[in-house]
């Protein structure tokens, strides 16, 4: 059970790895593109910064679910390092649960926002919003996924030891 | 209410929650509370992502990696080194003038630290000067550079009070011109009293190669300012902009662009830009749910029942950002307290560009505060010491960084005469 969620894990991250990352240099080429075409072929590109912010978003979520896996969020650690080990260690889990507990509420209603939304179309390029707020529970399952391998990992070395 | 959203917040933030899903859960409980429907948890988070002008943060992220992979960094230090390596504490001064320039083409004070101090920290010590020193003198250097545009902070400041980045840009040039003098005076003054050793004056010829050698990648700053000032470009555009052009450089100019480094610093950007984003996002979420119960009414109606007037509340913001900086890193801090201190700043006539150069300036020197503040980590890890021993050396030049941004906070003119004779 452990084996098979930590290789979905894997497989995971480098999906979002590659879809983060291409969607990073769509939306550099989309900017780009705009100030070319404005100036070289006056040209106002109509689609550009609806294009642009949709990835910006999915780039988002998926940043801040990437970060997750590679424990990289913004965090205050100062108080719990100082803490003895058994302690820490019970603060760190309640972390974790506050974070799952997020990440699994994330999904939820990112759902039900999408299914409130399923009629709505964008303005400029028509598509429907809903794909736009699937970022949402999609970054909650990556995280949710991150926490639960994170977490057999460390059970799994820590019943090794 | 607020205080009891407020304890959750500060309960989670000390036992390590990272700050986005902290300051999320305490909007959630909120929601809960004021009874309004779960939806509008990820309809908020994705309308705080969903900005074309935030777009910025990840293009001059991104910029400034490859700044850094395309070896721009050791040019600028070359530069620096001949311009004022022969002054008494030469190398201290180089860290200072190096950052000055480095920070011109990259846009996050740990990568700065990382950069300059991957460098500069060597040397350095290879000099006679202590780990500590070295990691102190970087540390101070990164802080001031943390003013020179382009900046992530002044960017997300702009973009969540609604004020000018290309204002902010150049509001921030004057600052940054006068801690920086500040420090090499101080670092000039200790040299001469501890006998720190400098370097020969480099001939003319030598600061012409050097100056020419890093021609191409100063212009990129003149590229950013001049084009926003002149509508050329948005400030997205003009990072879109930045990125090609360091692309540019660290390609076919220089060649010396790996592909799988590339890759390296895109997925990284992503990475930061999500971390960023995602506490936008939380922020924008609670602020929404906090402006629904009206709380930021009431406490705009007691900070200004406080009384002190601009000066006093430019003191008080000095404080606020001091301690929340140095525990919430930057970027948050100015994402969590902008809406609700940006307002009361232009209640009391304060101008908000005066303002945002108030708050960058403070965020220099609080995300080096020791021992917790979170670049000062980044520079101790690149210096090899401990946050306790950097402490010492470092002190002095926070002290002196302070009461310069006193002086800026009190003195509208020193921020705002640029960006009035430059027509903003």
């Amino acid at each position: 059970m452990t084996r098979q969620l930590r290789a979905l894990n894997r497989a995971l991250v480098s999906i979002e790895t590659c879809a983060a990352g291409v969607l990073l240099i769509t939306v550099s080429v989309v900017v780009l593109l705009q100030v070319l075409m404005r100036y070289l072929f006056a040209y106002p590109n109509p689609w550009s910064e609806e294009v642009s912010r949709f990835c910006f978003i999915w780039l988002s979520l998926l940043g801040a679910s990437l970060a997750v896996e590679h424990r990289a969020h913004f965090r205050f650690d100062q108080v719990t390092r100082k803490l003895d080990a058994r302690m820490k260690r019970a603060v760190e889990t309640g972390a974790k649960v506050v974070v799952l507990t997020f990440a699994l509420l994330l999904i939820a209603t990112g759902v039900a926002l999408m299914d409130l939304t399923a009629s709505e179309r964008s303005p400029a390029l028509n598509l429907p919003v809903a794909l736009v707020y699937a970022a949402a529970p999609v970054s909650g399952v990556l995280m949710a996924v991150h926490m639960l391998a994170g977490w057999a990992g460390s059970a799994a070395a820590g019943d090794a030891s | 209410m607020g205080g009891l959203l407020v304890g959750i917040f500060g309960v989670l933030v000390l036992a390590a929650v990272p700050i986005g899903f902290a300051l999320a859960i305490a909007a959630v409980v909120a929601v809960v509370v004021a009874g309004l429907p779960l939806v509008i948890i990820p309809q908020q988070i994705v309308a705080g992502m969903d900005s074309f002008p935030m777009l910025a943060v990840p293009l001059f992220i991104l910029a400034g990696f490859l700044m850094d992979v395309g070896g721009i960094s050791r040019r600028l230090v070359t530069l620096a080194r001949t311009l004022v390596g022969h002054l008494p504490g030469g190398l201290g001064q180089v860290v200072i003038m190096a950052e000055m320039f480095f920070s011109g083409v990259s846009g996050s004070t740990s990568a700065d630290a990382a950069a300059i101090g991957g460098i500069m920290v060597p040397q350095l010590t290879a000099n006679g000067y202590s780990r500590a020193r070295a990691t102190a003198i970087v540390s101070a250097a990164c802080g001031m550079g943390i003013l020179i545009p382009p900046a992530i902070v002044m960017v997300v400041y702009g973009v969540i009070g609604n004020v000018s980045i290309g204002a902010l840009f150049v509001a921030s040039i004057v600052p940054a011109l006068l801690i920086a003098v500040g420090l090499m005076t101080q670092i000039g003054w200790q040299a001469r009293r501890e006998g720190w050793p400098a370097a020969e004056r480099a001939s003319l010829a030598e600061v012409r190669h050097a100056a020419l050698d890093a021609a191409l990648p100063l212009f990129m700053i003149v590229v950013i300012l001049g084009g926003i000032r002149f509508g050329i470009f948005t400030p997205t555009e003009a990072a879109a902009v930045a990125v090609a052009y360091a692309l540019l450089l660290a390609g076919p100019v220089y060649r010396s662009l790996d592909v799988r480094d590339l890759w390296r610093k895109i997925v990284q950007t992503a990475m930061v830009s999500g971390m960023v984003l995602f506490v936008v996002g939380a922020a924008r979420l609670l602020g929404w749910v906090l402006a629904v119960m009206q709380a930021p009414q009431s406490l705009a109606s007691s900070v200004v029942a406080m009384g002190g007037g601009q000066a006093g509340f430019m003191v008080l913001t000095i404080l606020v950002f001091l301690l929340l900086g140095a525990i919430l890193e930057g970027v948050p801090a100015v994402v969590l307290l902008t809406p609700i201190l940006l307002p009361l700043a232009r209640e009391l006539g304060i101008d908000p560009v005066h303002y945002g150069a108030v708050i960058v300036a403070t965020q220099g020197i609080s995300v080096f505060l020791p021992p917790v503040g979170v670049s000062l980590l980044v520079a101790c890890s690149v210096g090899g010491v401990e946050p306790g021993e950097v402490a010492r050396p470092l002190w002095p030049y926070l002290a002196l960084m302070l009461g310069l941004t006193v002086v800026i906070a009190l003195v509208p003119g020193v921020v705002l005469w640029l960006p009035d004779l430059l027509g903003y």
